[in-house]
């Protein structure tokens, strides 16, 4: 589905990306793990196209969609739910909704977005609720599920989940794994980028390993969780001596 | 678990080609970070992991050769620190030097899983029985096979240093399906066979596979004629692991390299540069998933060639020929690897330090059935005694470190000066074995 080559980003003159590769196959779930500045949500935003310094390539299907503006990736199939949501506060969450779906817009594509809408409420019954509700006066957990909902609403075939547990109580943030869980039945291919690397690597079939935007390590979720350079790329620790 | 997903070898040249980049660039950033002779190495060339753009980036790099690995015994060459490696095996040698490999738990998974698919490729099912008629001890790759048919779910025995009698009958009673020996073992086997008229139809064999060692397409017909029973080749290197990184699927024409592991190359022997596909040259391998040992084109010493047809099978997996020769003076006698060199340092040692090169050649001789090796050992004045005890000793003393140090029982023979004449410092081995292994 998706395969990334050598894809270095910049900003301005700061080199974020140092060379990636890393492919997605359809109906995976695939997770990208790393500390806190790695480069792992400059992968997802390069990929949508909001990183426009890039060199690499990223192939979609074949296609390779570097560099084309952000509403053409979208029109081909992807779409980011970003970090912190990014929700049209002021706006209900139908509109939110109707929004998501606004590429899809052309005569006669009314009823399908309707039937696609429902199917978003039964995902997330919740936003059913609170379908007349102003989306920034939602709970933090609301606001996540309606971001990814929004994003299905594009009936994306590849999903770039931005670390969609931040900042929500534990409880909540499981609520949002189950929901990816869910996701993945359904045969949706999710590129997801997550700081609870444990949580994400339960749901994901495959990780990589980012530090400093390089892959260090990459494989099976299994085999990471037993992958000591793992905890090494989260807590910088390293070691003198291979006896240590 | 992927390596027992048969979509795996099924994926497509294009699928291979993006996990081994993949996996090629986590290997190289991780070498690069964690062993301080990659470090050094890359720097000297000026190449830094980031501009790996695509696999023919590899050849560029340098090559890592057996004495680099001597260089940094015990644990220079490890890219995770010890408490992390579950096994450590060592694959020491007197003259070229002691090595110690070691393998994370994932490592020794990967590994399981490698020699699961060489069995799989085979035929190998759960429903198998399969007998382990190898030295764990002396070849390691038997554990490898054995956690491997265990994977598969087949039932496993583990069967070290049977007499062929006591092993026949066991195959018969505990009805064995499949035998996994090293030719050496299955020649001595079919020997017994032969001479003692067994019934071999009564056995429930219906594969075989050879490991550990290098043999011919003679000892797979004549292996074939006695056991009934089709003969399937699996590759390793103890240096990266002993059985798993290439193996025979049914097509029996070439061993399909484990590439989601590994990135093979053939090389020139003595230039290191690259020889086109169906060219024979060493064999190097990169390692793609190894954690605690990585090696970065390892010049392997065995002789082959690459094969990019695509195989009867459906796998696209490039295939390597069956190795039958090495690059350097290795011999292989009796289920033992066996060096000149480390034949003359035991003489040296026994002879005394004083004494001068001493002047010696090794005769293998026999069948592949039984093996015998002799040194013929010049008497120069070092050695030279008018006790006949003395030398009777000498002898005795080399022909039992022969055996303690490499595991060869060899006959010595004490010849006068001249005898071996110059030929003996070219010529330090006679191979007079009817058909050579």
């Amino acid at each position: 589905m998706l395969k990334v080559q050598n894809l270095k980003s910049y900003y301005g003159r700061l080199q974020a990306l140092r060379g990636i590769s890393l492919h997605v196959g359809k109906g995976e779930i695939v997770t990208l793990i790393g500390a806190n500045g790695a480069g792992k949500s400059t992968i997802l935003n390069t990929v949508a196209g909001l990183v426009s310094q890039n060199e690499g390539k990223i192939l979609l299907e074949g296609k390779d969609i570097r560099g084309l503006a952000p509403e053409r990736i979208v029109r081909h199939g992807v779409a980011l739910v970003p970090e912190g949501r990014q929700l049209f506060a002021p706006m209900t969450v139908v509109d939110n909704l109707e929004l998501g779906a606004y590429v899809r817009h052309k005569n006669g594509s009314k009823i399908e977005i309707r039937q696609d809408m429902e199917m978003v409420f039964d995902l997330f019954p919740v936003l059913k609720e609170r379908r007349k509700q102003l989306a920034g006066t939602l709970s933090g957990g609301e606001q996540q599920m309606l971001a990814i909902a929004r994003a299905l609403m594009s009936r994306p075939r590849l999903l770039l989940l931005d670390e969609p547990s931040m900042g929500l109580a534990p409880k909540i943030s499981e609520e949002i794994f189950r929901t990816i869980v869910r996701l993945k039945k359904q045969e949706v291919t999710i590129l997801l980028v997550e700081q609870n690397a444990r949580m994400a690597l339960e749901v994901a079939g495959r990780g990589y390993v980012i530090e400093t935007g390089q892959v260090v390590v990459q494989g099976p979720s299994a085999d990471l969780l037993r992958n000591h350079e793992v905890e090494r790329a989260y807590l910088g620790k390293t070691y003198e001596k291979v006896w240590e | 678990m992927p390596a027992l997903d048969a979509h795996c070898s099924m994926a497509s040249r294009d699928e291979v080609e993006q996990l081994q980049l993949e996996r090629l660039q986590a290997t190289l950033h991780r070498v690069y970070k964690n062993v301080e002779y990659y470090r050094d190495s890359f720097r000297n060339c000026g190449f830094y992991p980031d501009d790996l753009t695509s696999l023919d980036t590899l050849q560029k790099l340098p090559t890592t050769a057996r004495d680099t690995l001597v260089k940094n015994y015990p644990y220079g060459m490890f890219a995770v620190p010890l408490r992390e490696v579950i096994r450590l095996q060592s694959t020491s040698s007197e003259v070229r030097g002691p090595i110690v490999v070691g393998f994370t738990r994932n490592d020794i998974d990967h590994w399981t899983e490698l020699a699961a698919r060489s069995l799989l490729s085979a035929g190998v099912g759960p429903d198998d029985v399969v007998h382990i008629y190898i030295d764990y001890g002396m070849f390691p790759g038997a554990l490898g096979l054995h956690y491997g048919a265990e994977r598969i779910g087949a039932s496993v025995i583990p069967s070290s240093n049977m007499p062929p009698d006591t092993e026949l009958e066991m195959m018969k009673n505990y009805h064995t399906t499949v035998l996994v020996t090293t030719p050496h073992k299955a020649l001595r086997l079919i020997d017994f066979i032969r001479l003692h008229h067994v019934n071999v139809k009564a056995l429930m064999l219906r594969a075989c596979l050879l490991v550990g060692q290098y043999w011919s397409e003679s000892v797979r017909k004549r292996i074939e004629e006695n056991i009934y029973t089709p003969v399937f080749d699996c590759y390793g290197h103890s240096e990266i692991v002993a059985t798993g990184i290439a193996a025979e699927c049914k097509e029996r024409n070439g061993l399909h390299i484990n590439e989601d592991h590994f990135i093979a190359e053939v090389v020139d022997p003595a230039s290191g540069k690259a020889l086109q596909p169906g060219q024979a040259g060493e064999l190097m391998i990169t390692t793609l998933t190894k954690e605690a040992f990585p090696l970065i084109r390892y010049r392997t010493g065995d002789i082959t060639r690459l094969n990019e047809k695509p195989c009867g099978c459906g796998s696209c997996f490039v295939r390597m020929d069956k190795v039958t020769s090495r690059t350097d003076d290795m011999l292989f006698v009796g289920g033992v690897n066996l060096f000149p060199a480390q034949v003359e340092r035991i003489i040296a040692d026994a002879i005394g330090p004083a004494a001068s090169r001493p002047v010696f050649q090794l005769v293998v001789a026999g069948s592949e059935v039984s093996e015998s090796v002799e040194v013929a050992l010049e008497v120069n004045e070092a050695i030279f005694s008018d006790r006949l005890r003395a030398l009777r000793s000498l002898e005795d003393k080399i022909r039992d470190e022969l055996f303690d140090i490499i595991g060869v029982t060899a006959k010595i023979r004490l010849v006068e000066p001249g005898t071996l004449g110059q030929q003996a410092e070219s010529v330090r081995v006679v191979d007079k074995r009817e058909a050579n292994l």
